[in-house]
């Protein structure tokens, strides 16, 4: 008796064995008991590995690490805008200082009596020659030697910017340039007005200020 | 049911279909809670295929935590065409063949010749009862015949999704299985 062999054994036993081998396949276990007992030892084995209870677990003490990295995986962390955003509150602040001076600057041409034309400029004061500032005396070309070492700084700063660092300044560069002008036009109609001056002074050092710290942070 | 509990949200005891779907969907919507309740009904399965295919207990649970955090993950790409059961033990199933591959040399060998399969008695013989233990015996298989015969005989895939799945061919998935099963009856008969 030619016994059937190991393929279709296992087939017969987890009941795969195929369509037209099932009449041999059966006709030869009706006969052949060692088969038949083989196969039937395969067939239990199946069986208790199918019908095994599952392995005891206790999945709900498993639940709270789970649930924890699930919320942690949730959190992101975004890069902290902390930094630019005081930068850009510190040029905003310089910015809106420079408009309230121009503002200033108009209130005061409008309530400060003029002096006549013909009348001397006090000392420490600086008149207009070309645009330019010129020294009207001694302390006067030392305060005009200052702004123009400011100019030739600021000039430098803004050299020395990184195209986007001006790019976010940019606004607050141009309110302080207008304030600028604005008082430069103001030394022209009064140019014996120290307190514009003084004010003119003080925009070129927020300029340098701003220009500097803007350096500083890029 | 609150966040701060550390048992998963109970499903109601006359738990339909239906409730498990509308938890899935309030999961993939990010309700942790929701899949909590879809955690409680599928983890037994889960863990179940997970201790059989790697064998013992501890990699088993590390495992449970990996593929419902996986599962988390991905909720938002089942689509419900299979049942959330397979897509589970599919994803369960990949991360176990990936574990594997990653962390044992040996992870997916096969037992080749007899010398590669345990010997009927030794260790086990030693037990106290003469009964055997399945899981104990299914544990001293060589992983890559565990992981045919678990697949195929327990869960239920065919020798062409194993193969897919393994990276073997289905020929080979078959001669595995049943010299595994062989090897098996030897064991829980001596």
């Amino acid at each position: 008796m030619i016994h059937l062999t190991e393929a279709e054994r296992q087939c017969v036993a987890d009941g795969t064995v195929a369509a037209d081998e099932t009449g041999a396949v059966g006709a030869h276990l009706a006969v052949c008991t060692e088969c038949a007992a083989d196969v039937e030892r395969l067939r239990r084995l199946i069986h208790r590995m199918r019908a095994e209870p599952m392995p005891n677990a206790e999945v709900e003490a498993m639940w709270p690490a789970i649930r924890q990295r699930i919320e942690r995986g949730k959190v992101r962390t975004l890069p902290s805008p902390a930094p630019r955003a005081r930068r850009r509150w510190r040029t905003v602040w310089i910015g809106a200082g420079a408009v309230a001076a121009v503002a200033c600057l108009t209130v005061l041409l409008r309530v400060r009596p003029h002096e006549p034309p013909g009348s001397a400029p006090r000392a420490g004061s600086f008149v207009p020659n070309g645009g330019a500032l010129s020294p009207a005396g001694d302390s006067a070309g030392a305060s005009q030697a200052e702004i123009q070492r400011m100019l030739d700084e600021i000039e430098l700063e803004k050299a020395m910017l990184p195209p986007s660092t001006a790019a976010v300044a940019d606004s607050d560069l141009r309110a302080i340039d207008q304030a600028i002008a604005d008082l430069k036009d103001a030394i022209a109609r009064d140019p014996n007005n120290p307190a514009l001056r003084q004010m003119l002074a003080e925009s070129y050092r927020q300029q340098q200020d701003l220009l500097k710290r803007l350096h500083n942070a890029s | 049911m609150t966040g701060d509990s550390l048992a998963p949200p109970r499903l109601a005891a006359n738990t339909t279909d239906s409730a498990v779907e509308d938890a899935v969907r309030r999961a993939q919507a990010g309700d942790v809670d929701a899949f909590g309740m879809v955690y409680r009904v599928h983890a037994p399965a889960i863990h179940a295929l997970c201790r059989r295919m790697l064998g013992n207990d501890e990699d088993a649970r590390e495992m449970v935590q990996d593929v419902f955090v996986r599962a988390w993950e991905k909720l938002a790409s089942f689509r419900g065409e299979s049942a959330l059961r397979t897509w589970l033990h599919r994803l369960g199933v990949n991360l176990i063949l990936e574990r594997l591959r990653a962390t044992r040399r040996d992870a997916l060998r096969f037992a080749d010749d007899p010398g590669d399969l345990p010997a009927a008695g030794g260790t086990l013989d030693r037990r106290l009862d003469a009964e055997i233990d399945l899981a104990a015996a299914l544990d001293r298989l060589p992983n890559g015949s565990r992981m045919v015969l678990v697949l195929h005989d327990i869960e239920g895939y065919s020798h062409e999704e194993i193969a897919a799945m393994t990276g073997i061919a289905p020929g080979t998935s078959r001669a595995q299985l049943w010299r595994a099963r062989r090897h098996l009856s030897r064991m829980l008969d001596a």
